[in-house]
């Protein structure tokens, strides 16, 4: 079962029976593409290849839904069918610009925890096809270069005590920070310096007061680090905070397949993090 | 075991004038270029999406609510990730952002900017003497004074006289090591280097700016200028002060770089790291006579003579003549000595004509800059005759 949040409807099942007929994707009309960036130059008069450093886009998914009344029958009645394609044409084109979790495909996979696509947005305007069976065809897309697990998991990380997290996941995953907070509940007293540390990968994000136009976070606020867009606000989208990152000896977080040793100094922190998939 | 990261190989970070942080540009910046140019100002140019808030966004801790990109009110440092241990992150341009450009289509607008390093914005403070007085129509003359002081003095004139330069040349602390380090109106930290040779007379024409003077002397073979660029966020020491937006530290050197032998770029020999190479081979410069007149027509003594016979053997006579109109005045054989010298620098610079050759490497196989060969250093590249008609090397 697909459930597709989007800002016209809410939320539209797929592949179950609905009030309105059953939206049907059909497997060989849907894909999942992440597309590989790279460059490369031929060894100048030799055989042989220079690949370049390569990136990842983010991800890319056609579907194709055919438009039943039952398991049994297809959506062969004028009302039906215009209901279901009214439904369906709407969730889709509210996708164009989706906001911030506004727009999310989620999926069950057997055996594991559910998965989505996050904020995504309509790539490819439906086509219809009338069939029978009425058949509809939109690609959407994501920023993110992975699905992730539906559930996001928030894990308090204390001032220097070490916490493991495992991302199960086949794909590295950019989190979000929050510090100056713990499980939750953010911490009344102003956070000045703070280290981020991966001991898995060693690598390290430092922010401090002292640069100039830094400041501390506030007591009874906190400072959101978002590794996919680099950036840190106070409270999510308050103050800048960017001034107090500590440009030459700071990476932003990430969580790479298995395990990752996250030790946070200087403050008490929640990392939301999913594991990610692709 | 984790996989390597891949971040971006440079970042840029936004500051106002003071230095102050605002933003780095990271993961929106495309179309990337850092320019590095001996003797010359370096720049560094790329484009942003114009609806981003890392680029809109009101800036109000100068007072003056410009965009976070913004032109003439702000600073940018070029990072470039060289190691995965820290520092990652390693300062190799600071810059002041002069241009800005937006350019809508239908769907989006996209902001180009560039920013040059102070070099460029000495191009608009003139040469003054320590009072301030520009030069009359004799000019500004230095006798028998190092260059790295002619250099340095003249920053420091611009420093007194129209204000704070982005540039450290020291405040002193270091005179032990020489005359030259003397207070230039910079810091504490300094670390540059400045050659005690050549010495020379010099005189700086009227109407000359501090760039244009500093690129003249570079010109003339007297000394190679570097700009070094450097993001020291709590600040050099200058005075009692900390100062927290020096861009660049000044070398002068007679001469800068070293010859680096095994650091090779080649085409069709061992590394095989350039993907693309050109060579101009250009005659239409060739002078294997010049004449120099000191004073104009020759009136201030005659002429002096540089003859090649090798190169006029081989090619034929290609004969120059030039007047230095500015060379007259009692000392005679001077003036005609320094004809005479600029007569042989002209033939042994151009007896064989001009090659230039530009070629693009692979950067995962070549020498990699700053890291394997700095500013000003002299590489060998390699093309044999099999393949490019002409040995290269």
């Amino acid at each position: 079962v697909f459930d597709l949040t989007n800002p016209f409807n809410g939320t539209m099942a797929f592949n179950e029976q609905t009030s309105s007929g059953i939206y049907l994707l059909i497997q060989d009309g849907c894909t999942f593409d992440i597309n590989v960036r790279s460059t490369t130059n031929d060894v100048p008069q030799a055989n042989g290849s220079i690949l370049h450093t390569r990136f990842l886009s983010g991800t890319t998914m056609q579907l194709t839904v055919q438009l039943w009344d039952t398991l049994n029958e297809v959506a062969c009645s004028g009302e039906l069918l215009a209901e279901m394609l009214d439904n369906l044409s709407g969730a889709v084109r509210s996708l164009l610009n989706a906001g911030d979790n506004a727009g999310r495909l989620a999926w069950q996979v057997d055996g594991n925890n559910d998965r989505m696509l996050d904020d995504i947005r309509l790539s490819v305007y439906p086509v219809f096809t009338p069939g029978p069976p009425p058949t509809v065809t939109f690609t959407i897309d994501s920023q993110y270069p992975y699905a992730e697990d539906l559930t996001q998991t928030r894990t308090g990380l204390a001032d220097g005590v070490q916490t493991t997290i495992h991302n199960g996941g086949t794909a590295e995953f950019l989190p979000v920070l929050q510090v100056n907070r713990l499980n939750g509940v953010t911490g009344g007293s102003p956070v000045t310096d703070f280290q981020i540390t991966n001991g898995t990968t060693g690598e390290q994000f430092v922010y401090s007061s002292s640069f100039p136009g830094a400041v501390s976070i506030p007591a009874g606020h906190y400072g959101e680090i978002d590794s996919f867009e680099e950036t840190i606000f106070e409270d999510g989208s308050g103050a800048d905070l960017d001034a107090g990152v500590d440009e030459l000896n700071s990476l932003y977080p990430r969580l790479v397949t298995g395990d990752n040793d996250i030790t946070v100094d200087g403050a008490d922190a929640d990392i939301l993090w999913q594991a990610a998939w692709a | 075991m984790s996989a390597n990261r891949v971040p971006p190989l440079w970042k840029y970070f936004l500051a106002d004038l003071s230095g102050t942080g605002i933003i780095d540009l990271s993961k929106i910046t495309s179309d990337r270029v850092v320019e590095v140019v001996l003797n010359g100002p370096l720049s560094m140019s790329g484009t942003v999406p114009s609806d981003n808030k890392k680029v809109w966004i009101p800036w109000s801790g100068d007072g003056y609510d410009d965009p976070y990109l913004a032109e003439g009110t702000r600073l940018m440092w070029g990072f470039r990730q060289e190691s995965f241990i820290q520092p990652y992150w390693t300062c190799r341009g600071a810059t002041i952002v002069n241009l800005v450009e937006d350019t809508a289509e239908q769907d989006d607008a996209r902001t180009r900017f560039v920013g040059w390093d102070p070099w460029h914005y000495m191009m608009s403070r003139p040469v003054t003497d320590i009072d301030g007085n520009l030069p009359g129509e004799d000019g500004l003359s230095f006798n028998d004074t190092k260059v790295s002081v002619i250099v340095c003095e003249l920053l420091r004139n611009t420093i007194d006289n129209y204000g704070f330069a982005y540039i450290d040349a020291g405040d002193g602390s270091r005179i032990g090591e020489g005359s030259q380090y003397q207070d230039w109106g910079g810091s504490l930290e300094y670390n540059g280097f400045l050659d005690d040779t050549p010495v020379l007379d010099w005189n700086i024409p009227q109407g000359t700016s501090v760039g244009q003077a500093w690129a003249d002397l570079c010109a003339a073979g007297e000394c190679d200028i570097i700009l070094d660029p450097i993001y020291e966020p709590l600040g050099r020491t200058v005075g009692t002060n900390l100062v927290t937006n020096f861009l660049v530290e000044i070398s002068v050197y007679a001469q800068a770089g070293v010859t680096r032998d095994n650091q090779k770029f080649s085409w069709n020999m061992p590394g095989r790291n350039l993907v693309g190479i050109d060579r101009q081979q250009d005659g239409s410069s060739r002078v294997n006579d010049f004449m120099a007149f000191a004073g104009q027509g020759g009136t201030a003594g005659g002429q002096a003579t540089s003859i090649d016979n090798d190169s006029i053997t081989k090619y034929g006579a290609y004969v120059a003549q030039q007047f230095f109109p500015g060379l007259n005045g009692p000392d005679t054989v001077a003036n005609v000595l320094a004809a005479g010298a600029y007569a042989q620098d002209q033939v042994s610079l151009r007896a064989t004509g001009k090659q230039t050759v530009t070629f693009t490497p692979a950067p995962e196989r070549g020498p990699r800059p700053w890291i394997d060969f700095q500013l000003g250093d002299r590489l060998p590249v390699w093309a044999s005759a099999r393949k490019f008609r002409e040995a290269l090397g």
